[in-house]
């Protein structure tokens, strides 16, 4: 059916949300015809000033045949344009050439009532009670029906009722007695007010005012507005719009409380529009009040509408400044402040133009426009008000709000050449407001002018389409002399800031939510500070105001405007995909912010300065290229990594985009389609032949280098001889940390070593040790290794297979489960006071947890215990050779204590450091223990100091050097330890340092003492009030797990001269290697985890306690 | 022989087309010597599709008469019905007064309109030359301009030509610097007029006809400006080297207006969508570069110094109506120097070219005499760009890069100006 509908000038169909309405009497704008009264023919003249001013709507006033005994509103046919005015076909020529400018036109549909004079009243009033023509109109034989009506016009009206003695009977009337009310109960009116819309629209109108809209109907025992008949109508007057024209809009004139005007919008299939009436009084009372309130208490009253309906707004109209809509209290408030003179008055308002309101005041002027056009709605400007046009409050009515248009300082303000008494009004003259002072020519001229920044504010507004589209928030500053509010729509953010003082006002606005954004000021264009977490302050000067559009940040821009793409002549273009643009692309752009996305990127908050693809080859088997990639800091420090790409195209594309978007790097085009380069470990077959290198030894070459598979003995037996490709399916792991992991089937796991360093590394090198040496049986057997070779570097590792294991999880999770249901069976209970204090008192590993701590937590005591034996049976496996010098033991130096220390007092100055930089941003129950620790910085310090380890007997060898459960895997009863990396963070020879066998142990030890307070945590945020209650339980499970591992360990490890043959050499040193281990933990935790720093502070402050007091 | 349909808009069926997978549009009347090389040149390229589809080749009205059947100089077992399929189309009326090697708007009207009637997947317009002076046009470099929109990858592709340094400088100095900046789409050529379409092209083109016929005059179809409005993919593809066209007889201030007028209308059209654009991005761009092998061409320096100088001493007044003081005093020192030392700075260059944008829109002075003032100003660009090309052996790309970053560095100025057209201004 959209093909029958006639469509309006204006293309987009929420047309009305963007515009900029100039309401405008054709009486009062231009005289082409010299009779003294403006018309259409002037009007026509007027375009391009209208078109410059950047208006995209006009709103004409009643323009029809009418006795003009209400301005026009008293209408005496609706079909026809005064003859004052012009023909229909002067409306018509306006009409089009308005459109030819893309101008819109409103008109209005004045059908709550017509004049005395039009046929219907005439024919009414003569014809018989009851009479379908009588009925046009309402009528009773008392005037004391609908008495719960009010009197609009209480300046001229005594009741809503007026006597004709032709028809000898009342009739109603809400306005003047001249306009008597036509009755919508009679189906014939409302087909007659639709045939007078359908002429309207049919020519090209493309909106109606709907006038007095909320008293079509009335009934008695209501106050007759707003009723849902009235409401029924308008559904009737839509309907027929939509079913027959496209983008036309109705405007509802409802001067009524927001909430009772929402009805108007209905689902969206009412009015499109309607104006805002309360809101106008309150922003003169906010103004002159210097106090934002009366506008935020209205707009908070103001409920949401429909997407596709939107508000009108307005400074001033036509009529006088109603104020209706307002309190007792705040209407005397508004005449005493806008309305000294007595004259000002009429009915319920003030009737005076924009400019006189504000003394004439240019800054308050433009403080109100820019409210009125950065609110949520299309602002309505009254013609003149653009000049700052006075009034004459000397004229009767509201006429001294409809003078002529001030065009030029000539006769008669350029309005008309008639002789000036024919005017149909006098123009203002007075010195200040006078035409000869105030007029377009001059401002066209005077570039500082009202009228230029007018326009200029106007092209901006225009610019944003969040200004009539967008949400609004208002922010809420201590100081009330200042209105700020964001709108936001898409992509656009804007913050709005209005001081409505005289004086200049500080303010700050919470903006956290936007933090990193650059407001940019949009007058202007010129840039504002960054926002941030802190809030963000802003001075104004007086009746200043600022829109400020929120940018990106520029490193989000940076992004967005790098090159992201590559281009390829077709999909097997490796060579071009590595060279000049595309290089150059890959190199500055795609790597530098496709690195830092991922998890294994271990130097995310070091700002890169440059990536380099050092070496890169494409393997033999399919199309999977392996990439090294160098990667430069601002810091001047230098990283390489270890990347395998691969492309693919069309659905395997577009499957990656769905199924694993972080996998892409970058578009790929070819002229004949669109691809994406990718992170190969994503694709199976790049999986799979990475395998194969290993399995067949396979070499291949790089640019620089070359690359090479080396099985380990055990491999055969770790590969499946029944049809071992399908069994060695290859799945990538999720658990991604700062390596990739990929499983074969159930038999195998590649470890990909992200960050790969020249060396041997000490996964493989302990792995192959372990297996192939040794024959420790507690760690997955070592498969084999890829290497790089180049002439310049040693061999690096690039992945390593290993020998998958079944298992019930890693050691953390599993320790977290137990310790679950270890508080949730005791959260009601309360540990003894001596258990506390018997575990506190015992020296490490001379005792065994107590009775009570093994009947509370047997299971999780009993497999710290086997993990306690398991690494003593490692640490004597990784000292079993004399012969391999990366393996045999070495005596604990006096030079390798005397680094130890330094290291903890330095890994302690960071931490403290760091601690008092952030301790306010730390939360309560964690601030006050660490302050504590802060403000014995210097004891500590010098206490750690003391506290040195001069000499030990003992051993140093290879251990595993991050130790902690989450490097062990439950095993059924037993654990299998892994991940012989080492911190990955740490350069390799850093690694590979031989250590104490305690340095384990700490590790470990530490692993409890989170386990049980992560677990806690976790309990009590589910369950706030057994947090206090189960704070001793933590503590039990912790010392009680802590005495079982280093009872078995010692057990184990007994009769070997790894560790100090003292008991108090052993427990200094366990301790320092303890305090080493949770002042890196407190740095990494205040780094990353804040919530975190609890944990290690209790750690720090427990072991201080311990040693140092 | 041919197959040939003649396509008259008004009485054709959608019903009756049979799907078409590429229109190619020849869009300006071939000479006779000349359509019968491109249209061979066009079926060899047809082959080389990365998918087979039903072509069908456009020729202005009257052209595909004029095409013998069987096509001389074929091979006689050329499949050409197979491959191609003819059907003509009214070449609308070039604009009178216009340039006549200017892409018009009303010509992709037509062609957008008939490739919506033909159902077509993509629209390849190609200029007139094919067969003749175009060897470097190979049949190859043509499939390149075929494949993108109907594969959906692209839905527009541009061209991209080797030039010679001193080549082209209209569009080095302002369209595409500018374009550049405006929209965010580093697209060189954004006037060029060998390009592919895609579907989601046809209806924005089309659009403008039922307009006002008054306010699309002197309009240019800005191609990769109606692409980036949509959010849509665009692309370049490199068609070798070109030689300029003629510009015998066309005068430098009207050529100026002709090229940078209607741009400057288009950014008073889309100033809500450029003002919000930051930064620009490459387009993929497909083809091997090409250099020219022949020695570039000199130009006369001091006369264009000259011609500065004299419009710096007659326009001044008619300057300062347009440019801030700021500019107009370094315009006057520039005026001072000798043609040897005569050099523009990129900055100024932009600013005055943002003014002149702003002018234009603000209609400081008479739009036809705004070209007019801004013909010495772009000459003095032209002979900086030249003493520096000269001088210092840049590359030609490279330095026109730097220019574009520059109006890129210089945008905000463009939009505080915009925003706020104070004449109370630095």
């Amino acid at each position: 059916m959209n093909a029958l509908k006639q469509a309006g000038s204006a293309l987009d169909p929420l047309w009305y949300k963007d515009a900029i309405i100039y309401e405008l009497h054709v009486k009062a704008f231009a005289d082409a015809n010299n009779d003294g009264i403006g018309d259409f023919q002037g009007l026509l003249g007027k375009l391009d000033y209208l078109q410059e001013l950047g208006i995209t709507c006009i709103w004409l006033l009643p323009f029809f045949s009418s006795p003009l005994r209400d301005d026009g509103y008293d209408i005496a046919d609706y079909l026809t344009v005064h003859p004052s005015y012009g023909t229909l076909e002067d409306f018509q020529t306006f009409l089009h050439a308005a459109h030819d400018r893309d101008l819109q036109v409103m008109i209005e549909l004045v059908v709550n009532h017509t004049s005395d004079q039009h046929a219907w009243f005439q024919r009414a009033r003569l014809a018989p009670p009851g009479s379908p023509e009588r009925d046009y109109y309402v009528w009773s034989d008392t005037d004391e029906k609908y008495k719960d009506a009010r009197i609009i016009f209480t300046d001229t009206e005594k009741s809503n009722w007026t006597w004709d003695p032709i028809a000898k009977a009342y009739y109603w009337h809400r306005f003047f007695s001249h306009q008597p009310d036509l009755n919508y109960d009679n189906p014939l009116v409302l087909e007659e007010v639709l045939h007078v819309m359908r002429f309207w629209l049919d020519m090209g109108v493309d909106a109606l005012r709907i006038d007095a809209i909320p008293y079509l109907v009335e009934r008695d025992g209501t106050n007759c507005e707003n009723l849902p008949e009235t409401h029924a109508v308008m559904k009737k007057i839509r309907a027929e719009i939509d079913a027959h024209y496209e983008n036309r809009v109705i405007l509802a004139e409802a001067n009524q409380w927001p909430a009772d005007v929402r009805p108007y919008f209905a689902d969206g299939d009412e009015c499109h529009m309607a104006f805002h009436f309360p809101l106008m009084p309150r922003m003169y009372m906010a103004l002159r009040q210097e106090d934002r309130l009366p506008i935020t208490e209205i707009m908070a009253q103001t409920p949401a509408i429909p997407d596709n309906c939107q508000w009108g707004l307005f400074l001033r109209n036509h009529d006088e400044l109603t104020l209706e809509m307002v309190s007792d209290d705040e209407r005397d408030y508004m005449y005493l402040a806008y309305s000294a003179d007595p004259r000002m008055r009429i009915n319920i308002g003030i009737r005076r133009r924009l400019a006189p309101l504000l003394d004439n005041n240019r800054r308050r002027i433009e403080l109100l426009n820019s409210i009125l056009f950065s609110f949520p709605g299309t602002p309505i400007l009254y013609y003149g008000d653009e000049i700052g046009m006075g009034d004459n409050i000397y004229l009767g009515d509201r006429n001294g709000v409809r003078t002529p248009m001030q065009w030029t300082a000539d006769r008669n303000a350029g309005f008309s050449r008639s002789v000036p008494a024919k005017l149909y009004s006098p123009v203002v003259m007075d010195p200040i407001w006078g035409y000869e002072a105030i007029n377009v020519e001059a401002q066209q001229g005077d570039s500082s002018s009202l009228l230029n920044w007018m326009r200029n504010l106007i092209a901006l507004r225009k610019l944003f389409r969040v200004f009539g589209r967008g949400a609004l928030k208002f922010l809420n500053p201590s100081n009330r002399k200042v209105l700020a509010y964001i709108r936001e729509a898409d992509d656009e953010i804007v913050l709005c800031v209005a001081n409505l003082s005289r004086f200049a006002q500080p303010a700050q606005f919470d903006l956290s939510e936007y933090d990193g954004m650059v407001p940019v000021e949009m007058l202007g264009y010129v840039e504002f500070p960054a926002i941030g977490r802190q809030p963000y302050p802003v001075t104004l000067g007086p009746y200043g105001f600022l829109w400020l559009e929120l940018h990106p940040s520029p490193d989000t821009a940076a992004v967005q405007s790098e090159d992201s793409a590559l281009s390829i002549a077709d999909a097997f273009d490796w060579k071009n995909l590595f060279q000049d643009s595309n290089l150059r692309k890959l190199q500055e752009s795609i790597l530098p912010t496709y690195l830092p996305l991922q998890r294994w990127f271990g130097n995310k908050s070091n700002p890169i300065r440059s990536t380099t693809l050092s070496d890169w080859g494409r393997m033999n088997s399919n199309g999977t290229i392996l990439c090294l990639v160098r990667v430069e800091y601002e810091t001047g420090n230098s990283d390489r990594y270890f990347l395998p790409v691969a492309m693919a195209f069309g659905d395997a594309a577009r499957k990656l985009h769905d199924t694993a978007p972080a996998s892409v790097l970058s578009t790929v085009f070819s002229p004949a389609g669109e691809g994406v380069l990718y992170d190969a470990t994503y694709d199976p077959r790049s999986c799979e032949a990475l395998l194969n290198t290993i399995a067949n030894s396979t070499q291949f070459s790089m640019q620089q280098g070359s690359v090479h598979g080396a099985p380990s003995r055990a491999l055969p037996g770790l590969i499946p001889q029944k049809s071992p490709k399908k069994s060695l399916s290859p799945v990538r792991g999720s658990a991604e940390q700062s390596n990739t992991s990929i499983l074969f089937g159930d038999r195998l796991i590649m470890k990909l070593f992200r960050h790969p360093e020249p060396g041997l590394n000490p996964d493989c090198e302990i792995g192959k040790f372990l297996t192939e040496e040794a024959r420790f049986p507690n760690i997955p057997p070592f498969g084999g290794l890829i290497e790089y070779l180049n002439q310049n570097d040693e061999p690096t590792t690039l992945c390593m297979l290993q020998g998958l294991v079944a298992n019930q999880g890693d050691g953390w999770k599993w320790m977290l489960e137990e310790l679950e249901r270890y508080y949730e069976n005791y959260a009601k209970e309360t540990v003894p006071a001596e258990e506390l204090e018997r575990e506190a008192a015992a020296a490490p590993g001379t005792t065994r947890a107590s009775a009570f701590a093994c009947e509370h937590a047997g299971v999780a005591l009993d497999a710290a215990a086997v993990l306690g034996r398991r690494t003593a049976e490692m640490h004597l496996a990784l000292a079993s050779s004399k012969t391999n010098p990366a393996f045999s033991p070495e005596p604990l130096s006096a030079a390798y204590l005397e680094n130890l220390q330094a290291s903890i007092n330095a890994q302690a100055a960071t931490a403290y450091d760091l601690l008092r930089k952030t301790l306010s941003g730390l939360a309560d129950d964690t601030v006050e223990m660490a302050a504590l620790l802060l403000s014995h910085r210097t004891r500590i310090l010098d206490g750690l100091g003391a506290s040195n380890i001069s000499s030990a007997d003992g051993q140093r060898t290879r251990i595993h050097g991050d130790y902690h459960l989450g490097q062990v895997l439950r095993v059924k009863t037993d654990f299998v330890i892994l991940d012989f990396e080492g911190e990955p963070a740490r350069p390799l020879d850093v690694r590979r340092t031989k250590h104490s066998p305690l340095k384990d142990v700490a590790g470990m030890l530490r692993s409890f003492n989170y386990a049980a307070w992560a677990a806690l945590m976790k309990y009590s945020s589910r369950r706030p009030d057994d947090q206090s209650r189960l704070e001793p339980w933590a503590q039990l499970w912790d010392q009680s797990a802590s005495a079982e591992f280093l009872h078995a360990y010692k057990i184990a490890i007994d009769g070997s001269t790894l560790l100090p043959s003292s008991l108090s050499a052993q427990w200094s040193l366990l301790n320092l290697y303890l305090l080493e281990k949770a002042f890196y933990e407190l740095v990494y935790e205040l780094n990353s985890r804040p919530d975190w720093v609890k944990i290690p502070l209790m750690g720090v402050a427990a072991l201080l306690q311990q040693g140092f007091q | 022989m041919a197959e040939m349909e003649t396509l008259q808009e008004s009485k054709t069926e959608s019903s009756e087309i049979v799907p078409t997978d590429l229109l190619i549009a020849i869009s300006a009347p071939p000479s006779g010597d000349t359509i019968v090389p491109t249209v061979a040149k066009l079926e060899q390229a047809c082959k080389l599709l990365s998918t087979p589809c039903r072509v069908v080749l456009a020729l202005p009205a009257e052209t595909a008469q004029e095409i013998p059947a069987p096509l001389p100089g074929m091979e006689p077992n050329l499949p050409v019905a197979r491959a191609l399929h003819f059907v003509n189309y009214p070449l609308p009326a070039p604009n009178p007064g216009a340039i006549p090697w200017l892409p018009n708007a009303s010509t992709y009207r037509a062609l957008c309109q008939l490739a919506r009637k033909l159902n077509a997947r993509a629209c390849t317009v190609l200029g007139t030359d094919l067969g003749c002076n175009r060897d470097s046009l190979t049949a190859e470099k043509l499939t390149l301009l075929m494949d993108p929109a109907i594969e959906g990858t692209f839905d527009l592709a541009m061209p991209l030509y080797a030039t010679q340094p001193l080549d082209d400088l209209l569009n080095k100095s302002i369209l595409y610097p500018l374009t550049r900046t405006l929209y965010g789409h580093r697209v060189e050529n954004p006037l060029g007029n060998e390009l592919q379409i895609s579907s989601k092209m046809f209806a924005p083109l089309s659009a403008g006809a039922s307009q006002d016929s008054t306010r699309q005059q002197g309009r240019l179809p800005w191609l990769a400006t109606v692409a980036a409005n949509r959010n849509l993919k665009i692309c370049q593809v490199r068609l070798g080297t070109r030689r300029p066209a003629s510009s015998d007889g066309i005068d430098l201030s009207d050529a100026l207006g002709q090229l940078a007028g209607p741009l400057f209308l288009d950014m008073e059209d889309n100033a809500a969508f450029w003002q919000r654009i930051r930064g620009s991005h490459e387009v993929p761009t497909f083809g091997a570069a090409e250099t020219f092998t022949e020695p570039s061409d000199t130009v006369d320096v001091r006369r264009m110094v000259d011609a500065f100088q004299l419009g710096e001493s007659n326009l001044r007044d008619i300057w300062s109506l347009i440019l801030p003081p700021v500019t107009l005093l370094e315009l006057k020192k520039l005026s001072r120097l000798s043609a040897d030392e005569f050099h523009m700075e990129d900055a100024l260059w932009a600013r005055i070219v943002y003014d002149f944008a702003l002018a234009h829109r603000l209609r400081n002075i008479h739009r036809a005499h705004l070209f007019g003032a801004l013909t010495p100003l772009y000459l003095g660009w032209v002979a900086s760009y030249a003493v520096e090309i000269n001088k210092s052996g840049i590359a030609a790309q490279q330095r026109v890069e730097q220019l574009a970053r520059t109006y890129e560095s210089e945008k905000p100025y463009l939009l505080s100006r915009w925003r706020w057209p104070d004449r109370f201004h630095p």
